[in-house]
């Protein structure tokens, strides 16, 4: 683990700070900034409304609540994703890429479709009421996020896994060690830079789980996240609704900060290598495909079937009704499906810059400045669309008046929430690029700048595009941030446009809105696809 | 040793063969904004920005008409829900994010005038607008359109033998039990409309109602999206009798899919609450004129005509004409005795604690 010899390490140590300007400036100005301003405002109303915030009872039944979802829901979300993992992992067959890909749609979809999806999941099955009734509990929760969240375990665990090679398990099968206690003792601890990076990045995704909570955990259910939207935009009670953003922000930098040093602390000096893929046999690759549907395909055949004229003339009638304008909207629903793609690309690549600049950073620099970047970075998942919403308000004056309403703002907040993504995935591969690689490549007196190049974007150009992946997939499905962010009717994102038709009465309107959410599931994983045809080079 | 140089020799055609097109692409999307935006630098001088809630729309074309009479540009930018519109203005007061705001419904309103965002305008058109609308007199804000919140039903899940309901104290009658499904007032514009409704209707005896509402297994959700497409029978679900607008009958049929001649829903009339949204000149816009001018325009018979098929709400001007699918708009505004703004900003939030506790606990 130690690298303090590496040639590189002193190349960037000198460096860091020039490198890391670019992260921490854009951190500053879309987080740091507005963030600051919002604590500025919650103290300008005193301090007492923290104090009888903490001390209501009702408060400590949100945060308790908020904490334990957040926990389940990633736990959960990580073993549910094992058998896919270990079908990515170790297995070889035909349509793998495609599958991969597929299984991002759920992190697409737009909550108020999969929310409707679930619930009509719930009473197909009869689940909604009688002796198992699923409607507004917390299973309802955690089964929602298991949906959502499932693919980033598997994709971050999958990708690291498939550069660990098998000896360690070969030799403990020799020894007579059975197949399960090997996993366990052998081959999860081995994992386990990976299972942090994953849990760090769900767990914050949970905290601010928003437009679940809300239609599927019903009136009942609140977490600090839907509380402070209701403080803010219902009762106009800011003052209170600060609060609970301070009390959300200190627990969420808290907690990040602890799973980041416990991600570091396991990083092991596991050599980066191959393992060696099998192909399946018929009998397991059905059971895979069969555990995969019932995680990710239950509601979105719902919405496959909503999303189609079932009664015989013109199938696909929703399908072409988006072409044109409803009176509601302001634009056709294609040309949001455009803006979404154009904010998704400048937003992943956004994310992928940063993102890499910043993992550099977090790898070669300094302890302190690589502690800085790694937890600051992971935050802004884990704080509250309102609070960065309203920060931004708040702080973008004089100067800055005009960067407000400001097309470039959607894609720059769809990269801040993307460039944990890039990170959670690029620096366990990084750490673990042998020493050897760069004391070579120093002897053969290449320069740090070109050995950096060639080894360490080389051998995490995988990682960087699982990032960059993730950060197109929030991009596209991002409502959160964004709403509250000033937008111009040419502006409008299909996530926007799909919650705008869903919230007028009347069929065809719904239909439209089901086939927009399908075609955005499906540019999403023909996007992702693509951009991993590019790993075929290493 | 071998695999240093054979790194060299890969990456050199891979990854710059693969890193080049996304930093040209990142270029010209950032030139591709800059273009836009000094375009409309160029217009600086002559525009005017009117914000509003996500569920403002107009024809296409109608605010170029507007510029072509007066000169003006109408730059529109929607700011999510009416609570959100409301929050953030009241946020940004010192230093605005536009000149005029539309869409501040009667239950916002106090919020809004007592945080004192706008700026008194009187406009000549006035005079045109239907009795009664009009808040006060000295102009902070104008009315511009209004509708109603009501108990909506769906016509075939009900028959002679047992008939839709036709009051709100019907939906008491256990013939009605668990066919309802409302929305919670803490989370949602209808929600809160019900039960102000409910609170005009009954009185001090609202409590009284939910309670024994809530013992016939009333229904709640959190969103009108949950209510309408997840539980009523529009969407699916079970349920029969749902909080919706006094329109979404008429939406209904206009989108009906296969198209149909009748509405399948209907409205109990005594169970409406009126929604009147407003338009106001923000304090500190520095484009007075053109704010003013732009009030007008809202006013207006072209613009006040365009809001019904669009936002599914009726003119405020009593100039206008219908369309035909309006015509049977229910005309319910003058058996309703509503509860004033400033008893709503008063009351909300002891009486949504009050519903929280008697529906919920």
């Amino acid at each position: 683990m130690d690298r303090n010899g590496s040639s590189l390490n002193t190349f960037f140590r000198m460096r860091q700070w020039a490198i890391g300007l670019l992260p921490v400036s854009f951190l500053a100005l879309l987080f740091f900034l507005p963030v600051f301003e919002i604590l500025k405002e919650a103290s300008s109303y005193s301090l007492s409304p923290v104090r009888e915030i903490l001390s209501s009872a009702r408060f400590w039944e949100i945060t308790w609540f908020t904490i334990w979802q957040s926990l389940v829901s990633t736990f959960l979300s990580i073993t549910f994703a094992f058998p896919a993992i270990y079908l990515f992992t170790k297995y070889e067959f035909k349509g793998k890429k495609v599958l991969r890909s597929l299984i991002t749609i759920p992190f697409v979809l737009p909550t108020v479709v999969v929310g409707s999806a679930f619930t009509a999941v719930f009473t197909r099955f009869n689940l909604d009421e009688g002796s198992i009734n699923l409607r507004h509990t917390v299973w309802a929760i955690l089964i929602a996020h298991i949906f959502f969240n499932a693919s980033i375990a598997i994709r971050i665990i999958s990708t690291y896994w498939d550069g660990l090679n098998d000896n360690p398990e070969n030799q403990s099968r020799i020894l007579g060690t059975g197949k399960i206690r090997t996993f366990f003792r052998i081959t999860l601890p081995r994992l386990n830079p990976a299972l942090f990076s994953a849990a760090t990045t769900i767990f914050l995704f949970c905290v601010t789980s928003f437009g679940i909570i809300l239609i599927l955990g019903g009136p009942k259910n609140s977490t600090i996240e839907t509380e402070i939207w209701r403080q803010a935009i219902w009762r106009g009670e800011i003052s209170t609704a600060s609060a609970f953003a301070v009390i959300q922000l200190t627990f969420v930098i808290l907690l990040s900060w602890g799973l980041i040093k416990a991600e570091k602390k396991s990083a092991s000096s596991e050599e980066l290598s191959r393992a060696r893929r099998k192909k399946p046999l018929k009998r397991t690759l059905t059971f895979h495909f069969t555990y995969l549907f019932c995680l990710f395909g239950l509601p979105i055949l719902i919405l496959l079937e909503r999303s189609l004229r079932l009664d015989g003339s013109g199938l696909f009638a929703f399908f072409t009704g988006l072409t044109q304008r409803t009176n509601i909207i302001p634009i056709t629903p294609i040309a949001s499906l455009w803006n979404s793609l154009r904010f998704a690309m400048l937003a992943s690549l956004i994310a992928a810059l940063i993102g890499l600049a910043a993992s550099t950073v977090i790898v070669h620099g300094s302890k302190k400045l690589s502690t800085f970047l790694n937890v600051s970075t992971s935050i802004p998942l884990g704080v509250s669309a309102v609070t960065i919403g309203f920060g931004i308000f708040l702080s973008f004056t004089g100067p800055l008046t005009n960067l407000r309403s400001s097309q470039l703002m959607i894609p720059a907040l769809h990269a801040l929430l993307g460039i944990p993504f890039v990170i959670r995935s690029v620096v366990p591969t990084m750490r673990r690029i042998p020493t050897l690689l760069y004391e070579n490549s120093q002897l053969l007196g290449v320069k740090p700048i070109k050995s950096w190049f060639n080894i360490d974007l080389k051998l995490s150009l995988r990682s960087l595009l699982v990032g960059a992946g993730f950060s197109f997939a929030i991009s596209l499905g991002e409502f959160g941030a964004t709403s509250f962010l000033p937008r111009n009717p040419d502006t409008l994102t299909a996530p926007l446009v799909i919650y705008r038709l869903l919230s007028t009465p009347g069929q065809e309107l719904r239909g439209q809105a089901m086939a927009l959410s399908v075609i955005l599931a499906f540019i999403t994983s023909l996007s992702i696809f693509l951009i991993e045809m590019v790993r075929k080079t290493d | 040793m071998t695999r240093v140089p054979d790194l060299d020799n890969a990456s050199g055609g891979i990854v710059k063969r693969y890193i080049k097109l996304p930093i040209a692409i990142i270029f010209l999307s950032i030139f591709a904004c800059g273009s836009s935006e000094t375009t409309s630098n160029e217009i600086f001088e002559s525009s005017v920005t009117l914000l509003t809630h996500d569920s403002f729309a107009v024809s296409e074309g109608l605010f170029e008409t507007f510029t072509d009479e007066t000169g003006i540009t109408v730059e529109q930018l929607s700011l999510g829900d009416t609570g959100q519109l409301i929050s953030s203005s009241i946020l940004t007061k010192e230093n605005p994010i536009g000149d005029v705001v539309f869409g501040v419904d009667n239950t916002f309103l106090s919020r809004a005038l007592d945080a004192d965002i706008f700026s008194p305008y009187v406009s000549s058109l006035n005079s045109k607008i239907i009795d009664g609308l009009i808040y006060e007199e000295s102009g902070h804000v104008t009315p511009i359109d209004y509708g109603h919140v009501c108990v909506n039903y769906w016509k075939s899940s009900f028959s002679d033998s047992l008939p839709p309901p036709s009051s709100i104290n019907d939906l008491l009658d256990p013939t009605y039990a668990s066919l309802l499904v409302v929305q919670n007032p803490e989370t949602s514009s209808p929600g809160l409309a019900f039960l102000l409704a409910s609170i005009s209707h009954f009185g001090s005896n609202w409590k009284n109602f939910w309670k024994l509402l809530t013992q016939n297994g009333v229904s709640v959700t959190n969103d009108w999206e949950s209510s309408y497409y997840g539980e009523f029978v529009a969407g699916g679900g079970k349920k029969s009798l749902v909080v919706s607008y006094a329109s979404s009958p008429i939406a209904e049929l206009i989108y009906s899919d296969p198209p149909v001649e009748v509405s399948p829903t209907a409205i109990i009339e005594d169970s409406c609450f009126e929604q009147i949204e407003y338009a106001g000149i923000l304090k500190n816009s520095k484009k007075r004129t053109q704010a003013e001018l732009l009030i007008d325009f809202l006013l207006s018979r072209r613009f006040q005509e365009d809001i019904p098929l669009n936002m599914f709400m009726m003119p405020v001007s009593a100039e206008a004409s219908l369309p035909d699918q309006f015509e049977d708009y229910p005309m319910i505004r003058n058996n309703l005795n509503t509860i004033t703004p400033a008893e709503i900003e008063n009351g909300r939030n002891d009486w949504t604690e009050i519903w929280t506790e008697t529906v919920l606990r």
